[in-house]
């Protein structure tokens, strides 16, 4: 579904990703783990079109999207969350979920202001309902963003980005900030995703976690893939171990 | 879907009605048209802060646009007001999307730079081609304003359809703030980072929101030039711009009540404190630092949360 070729970026002299490769096979979870610093969210910001890679190629669909603006990206079927909360606390928690529909719909302004399109409105009222209640949010319709808890803002910027139906959604750092409930929660809700015929990318530190729900796993380390594979072949990985404990012969 | 706000339409077009019933004095009913044109222009300028997150200081200019435009090409072609006025407004909106298109890349206190270098070009332009504009002295040649072949002159007649126009403008503002489009700019507005990634054109959408504001902008530009009968480069200058943000903040961002609350507060105001009219500049900077420090949605905001009060209570 998603292919990485050869991608790199430079930050002045700091190589952040030196020649990147790797696929992100349809209907599957691929995790992108790695230390601090290592590239991971600058990887998913090259992805969606926030940063311009130097060289290399991005495939998605076999359609070449290297360098496309975010926008268009978006309308490839590619979605993502943030490892920082993007929610706008000024709208409630389903003004919040309108925008994952407006920016996949595209609703007629015009229509819109002179309300000819009630049914329209009436379906997204439906398919928020629907999307609050699948991501455990629905309790929390009537309150204030800014009263919410983490877990539950975390599962706000899911429902979004699940709303415009991507073909791909990218995570980053999922679990970041959920304690065990809401990590366990969370994992049920991936799952009905990749069931519901969702791919499933994300970047996440936690290894329980990834354990779990990854079908594949990439590595990267300062700016470079040191392992692919499954997570059994991940953890056994030499280089991985070394990434993430430092040299035992040190 | 959010519901229309017909009460708050009921009660500004009762207030509109009754100040034609009770104001019968002539000079009074021209500081309400006054008013009435500063809220159409602040709620415009809330269009772009409040829900876009554009500060565009530049809006006075295009309010000169509108005038001048109009005025000019009624008279050197002899077309009819209504007609120029509408040719002005076109032309104001291209103009916009001209220098929209370098301007909105860029953000906040820059943003603010660059509209204000546009609106002091624009009032260099009104001084100096005064062959054309009548420079500092102003523009006087200014015919009786038409509509469909009727004469519309004198505080009456004018205050009807000054009231009429804005009326409807007030019921185009609340439709849009209850569409699509409003939680489109205001999405924009909270985070452009979340807007792109969720497929919203942002740059787009901001330069056609620019444009139609500056068009709409001009269209009053144009109106008050006939209702006034001479204009001068000073009534479009940044001093104006400055009182369109003040009107803006002072009544409250991000709400269709905003704009008009704060047009109706500091048009009136200075009518009450002529004595002190040299510190105008020094009073706007003091509204501006109280509302935002302790108003922060504007003194519709905090009406709207004493009536909420009230009405848990």
């Amino acid at each position: 579904m998603l292919q990485i070729n050869q991608v790199s970026i430079t930050f002045g002299g700091l190589k952040a990703l030196e020649n990147v490769s790797f696929k992100v096979p349809d209907n599957s979870i691929t995790a992108l783990i790695g230390p601090n610093g290592a590239g991971k969210t600058t990887l998913f910001n090259i992805i969606t079109g926030f940063l311009k890679n130097n060289t290399g190629q991005i495939e998605f669909e076999n359609d070449d999207i290297t360098n496309l603006p975010p926008y268009k990206i978006f309308e490839k079927g590619i979605a993502r969350t943030f490892q920082n909360l993007n929610v706008i606390k000024e709208l409630s928690l389903p003004e919040n979920l309108l925008l994952g529909i407006i920016g996949k719909d595209k609703p007629s302004a015009l229509k819109s202001m002179l309300r000819l399109n009630s049914s329209y409105w009436n379906s997204v009222t439906e398919r928020i309902n629907e999307c609050m209640v699948l991501t455990g949010i629905q309790e929390w319709q009537n309150k204030k963003v800014n009263e919410m808890p983490y877990g539950i803002l975390k599962n706000l910027e899911m429902a979004r980005a699940i709303l415009s139906y991507p073909k791909l959604l990218l995570l980053d750092e999922p679990a970041a900030g959920l304690n065990n409930n809401e990590k366990e929660i969370l994992i049920e809700l991936v799952t009905k995703l990749k069931n519901r015929g969702i791919t499933i990318f994300m970047v996440e530190h936690d290894m329980n976690f990834v354990s779990t729900l990854a079908d594949n796993v990439v590595c990267l380390n300062y700016g470079r893939v040191i392992a692919k594979g499954t997570y059994q072949e991940i953890r056994n990985n030499s280089e991985v171990i070394k990434a993430y404990l430092g040299d035992t012969d040190a | 879907m959010k519901k229309i706000n017909y009460l708050f339409l009921f009660t500004i077009l009762l207030i509109l009605v009754l100040t034609k019933l009770l104001i019968k004095n002539e000079y009074y009913l021209s500081i309400v048209i006054f008013g009435l044109f500063n809220a159409i222009n602040a709620s415009c300028f809330n269009i772009l802060l409040g829900y876009t997150g554009i500060i565009s200081l530049g809006q006075g200019a295009f309010y000169g646009i509108g005038a001048y435009c109009a005025v000019i090409t009624a008279a050197s072609y002899g077309i009819s007001p209504s007609i120029a006025i509408l040719m002005a407004s076109f032309f104001s909106g291209i103009l916009a999307f001209v220098v929209g298109y370098p301007t909105l890349r860029l953000h906040g206190h820059y943003l603010a730079m660059a509209t204000l270098g546009f609106g002091m070009i624009i009032y260099v332009f009104m001084n100096e081609m005064a062959f054309l504009t009548g420079g500092p002295s102003g523009f006087l040649d200014i015919n009786k304003f038409t509509l469909l072949g009727m004469s519309i002159y004198g505080e009456s007649e004018f205050y009807i359809f000054v009231a009429s126009m804005f009326f409807v403008f007030v019921v185009m503002f609340e439709l849009f703030d209850k569409s699509f489009l409003a939680y489109k700019l205001k999405f924009i507005k909270e985070s452009e980072f979340a807007s792109k990634s969720f497929g919203i054109n942002i740059f787009r959408t901001k330069l056609l929101t620019f444009s139609l504001v500056a068009a709409i902008t001009a269209f009053n530009g144009g109106v008050y030039a006939y209702y006034a009968g001479f204009i001068s480069p000073v009534s479009f200058n940044f001093h104006y711009s400055i009182q369109l943000l003040t009107m803006a903040i002072v009544g409250g961002v991000g709400s269709v009540s905003g704009g008009i609350v704060g047009a109706a507060i500091l048009t009136a105001l200075p009518e009450f404190m002529t004595a002190i009219e040299d510190y105008e500049m020094v009073l706007y900077g003091l509204f501006l630092a109280v509302t935002i420090i302790f108003l922060p949605e504007g003194l519709s905001g905090l009406f709207k949360k004493i009536v909420g009060k009230n009405a848990s209570n």
